[in-house]
């Protein structure tokens, strides 16, 4: 047992760290190969790569249009997902159970046959594939992870919280602005950033639902095809480094707001 | 508590079902301004509820409620001038202190000035003026107490209404509370509606109890009487340890009448028949004996006196707790001097005055 917890379980957390991690790691090291060709062991080490793909036009335009989607995609599942949070938070029981199976049904779908039927659906209303089909295939697809996240603040929240503003004068839509929505805010923000992450690095929804402008992870896809070069590995580590310090700093956001309010349920420690 | 004011809260045949369970069941209900009265009962007799539905949190089926005179029963919460303090203090996490307490003044529409200024007076008085720009999370649990007090207190409400609020609070916080919360009621002469499961809370507290149960008022009487008259069992067993004797009507004579049981025959006032409505012979009582009236001497003329084995003898310094057992299998409770005491075994006399009897009609 001693044997067990001292090297072979340790032993273990590290070799799938290593197969987490190895792969970004030699891919942000082929980033800095001195060739035209992906490969490794590296021999000649260069900073060309990351100093020229940033002045790539193609790259930078379907980042700028990732970016463009993913906030069009995050706008619209919060202008979407916010109210419906509120209404299925006030139900209980079977139907409270029935609307969030329905809300959540989009993210367990098999992504390419959302994709077709959405690509479908647009071309039945007349719509063009391009950045709006393509948010709104997004949003589709992270509606329900925000309204989860919100309704799980929901869930902490005491009711009295409302009830306390209404006995204090305020009228529904104060109740909602000055003390409901601030105190879903760490969940809203949440799920924003979730949203932006998800609809930015999505390949089959843009891949299906979008037109002439690729996003960044169609653009990849299609260079591949045409071979590889290590300025791609370049500019898919940047990518990495700054979602993954989004997604850090939203992680701890979220947490620190929720460690100071779960506090709000009287304590018994009393000094 | 007969001034010719206008009551501060009347409740008037409110009834409120939920499906088939009456919560509140025809209450009627009458609190004259600066009164503290408390709602007891265990969970589930309706007291919270009716609490809300004064508050205007629950409608209620039928009846009406009038607060400072005005009838209320179709206004909502956000009209009515009544502030609650939550069990859970419900206090905003996302504001300070300051603007929690300023919250219902805000709502009001009081100028920012005047807010300020009522903002620093409650502080004052709840004795937190330091902790202004702190936030809920960053205050004890009698200090968030406080806080909540301010805060209903701020748009000086015609009544307060308490549900619960010392009930996450430890015992010693707790009874510090009490008294801080009567203070605060004698200093601001507001009206208290307070609710509460724990009597002697609601005894050390109240002007009036309104001991409930299953939705509707059982009794409505100052402390004193509702400990020493209750009108029923459930009172009587509710607030305060009770021996309860089972006896039958044997004679009525005037003022006074004789009750007898296997163990015992005294001759008590007629007053001391508590439940409303006559005693006749043959009628079967039931006798309350508080604990502390149980003395140990010599049986009084006409007085009631009771023996037997002491079982259990618990010493409380200035007081000793005796349990005796009495030939016919009563186990009772007595609350006498200490030195007056016999050990575990042996045989303790005790004698009660006939006025300290509260005689109930089973």
């Amino acid at each position: 047992m001693r044997l067990l917890d001292r090297f072979a379980l340790p032993a273990y957390f590290w070799l799938f760290v290593a197969y987490l991690f190895l792969p970004l790691a030699i891919m942000a090291a082929v980033g800095f190969r001195d060739s035209n060709f992906v490969a490794f062991p590296i021999q000649a080490w260069t900073t060309r790569w990351y100093q020229t793909v940033i002045f790539e036009r193609d790259v930078m335009s379907s980042i700028w249009v990732s970016v463009k989607v993913a906030l069009g995609a995050t706008v619209m599942s919060l202008v979407i997902g916010i109210p419906m949070a509120f209404f299925v938070a006030r139900l209980r029981g079977f139907w409270r159970a029935v609307m969030i199976a329905i809300i959540v049904l989009p993210a367990f779908l098999p992504v390419v046959v959302a994709a077709i039927s959405m690509r479908m659906f647009i071309g039945v209303l007349g719509l063009q594939t391009g950045i709006p089909a393509v948010i709104f295939g997004h949003a589709v697809s992270t509606v329900p992870f925000v309204v989860v996240m919100i309704l799980t603040r929901f869930g902490s929240m005491s009711p009295n919280l409302a009830d306390a503003a209404r006995d204090l004068g305020a009228d529904e839509f104060i109740v909602a602005y000055r003390v409901t929505l601030p105190y879903l805010m760490p969940a809203i923000f949440g799920g924003a950033v979730f949203s932006m992450l998800l609809s930015f690095e999505d390949f089959v929804r843009s891949f299906f639902l979008g037109g002439f402008e690729p996003t960044f992870p169609v653009l990849l896809f299609a260079k591949l095809r045409f071979g590889f070069d290590p300025g791609l590995a370049a500019i898919s580590t940047m990518v990495l480094i700054v979602s993954v310090l989004v997604g850090l700093y939203a992680e701890r956001f979220i947490r620190r707001r929720k460690l100071n309010s779960s506090s709000d349920i009287p304590a018994l420690d009393n000094t | 508590m007969t001034a010719p004011l206008q009551p501060a809260i009347e409740v008037r045949n409110v009834v409120k079902s939920f499906g088939s369970m009456r919560a509140i069941d025809d209450v009627s209900l009458s609190v004259a301004p600066g009164v503290f009265l408390t709602l007891l009962g265990p969970s589930g007799c309706g007291k919270s509820t009716l609490l809300r539905t004064i508050a205007g949190f629950i409608t209620s089926d039928s009846g009406s409620v009038l607060i400072g005179g005005r009838d209320v029963t179709s206004l909502p919460p956000n009209a009515r001038p009544v502030n609650m303090v939550f069990q859970d203090y419900a206090l905003f996490p996302h504001m300070t202190v300051r603007e929690n307490v300023g919250f219902g003044c805000e709502m009001q529409g009081l100028s920012r000035q005047a807010r300020e200024k009522r903002v620093d007076d409650l502080l004052n008085l709840v004795q937190l003026p330091q902790l202004g720009h702190r936030r809920p999370d960053e205050l004890s649990g009698g200090q968030r107490q406080r806080i909540a007090l301010a805060r209903a207190l701020a748009p000086d409400p015609v009544s307060l209404l308490l549900d619960e609020p010392l009930g996450a609070l430890d015992l010693k916080l707790r009874l510090e509370m009490q008294r801080e919360l009567k203070s605060l009621q004698r200093k601001t002469g507001k009206t208290f509606v307070f609710v509460t499961h724990d009597q002697e809370e609601a005894m050390s507290m109240s002007d009036l109890i309104a001991v409930m149960r299953d939705g509707h008022i059982e009794q409505l009487d100052r402390p004193e009487v509702i400990y020493s008259r209750p009108v029923s069992l459930y009172v009587g067993s509710f607030v305060g340890a009770a021996n309860l004797l089972e006896a039958t009507v044997d004679g009525v004579d005037g003022e006074q009448m004789r009750v007898v049981s296997r163990a015992f025959q005294a001759v008590l006032p007629r007053s001391s028949v508590t439940t409303p409505g006559d005693v006749t012979p043959g009628m079967a009582v039931t006798l309350l004996v508080r604990p502390e009236h149980l003395q140990a001497s010599t049986p009084a003329a006409g007085g009631l006196s009771l023996a037997g084995r002491v079982s259990e003898r618990t010493y409380l310094g200035n007081r000793v707790h005796v349990r005796f057992e009495t030939e016919d299998g009563r186990s009772l409770l007595a609350d006498a001097r200490a030195e007056d005491v016999a050990e575990v075994g042996e045989v303790f006399k005790a004698a009660l005055r006939p006025e300290s009897v509260a005689v109930l009609r089973s």
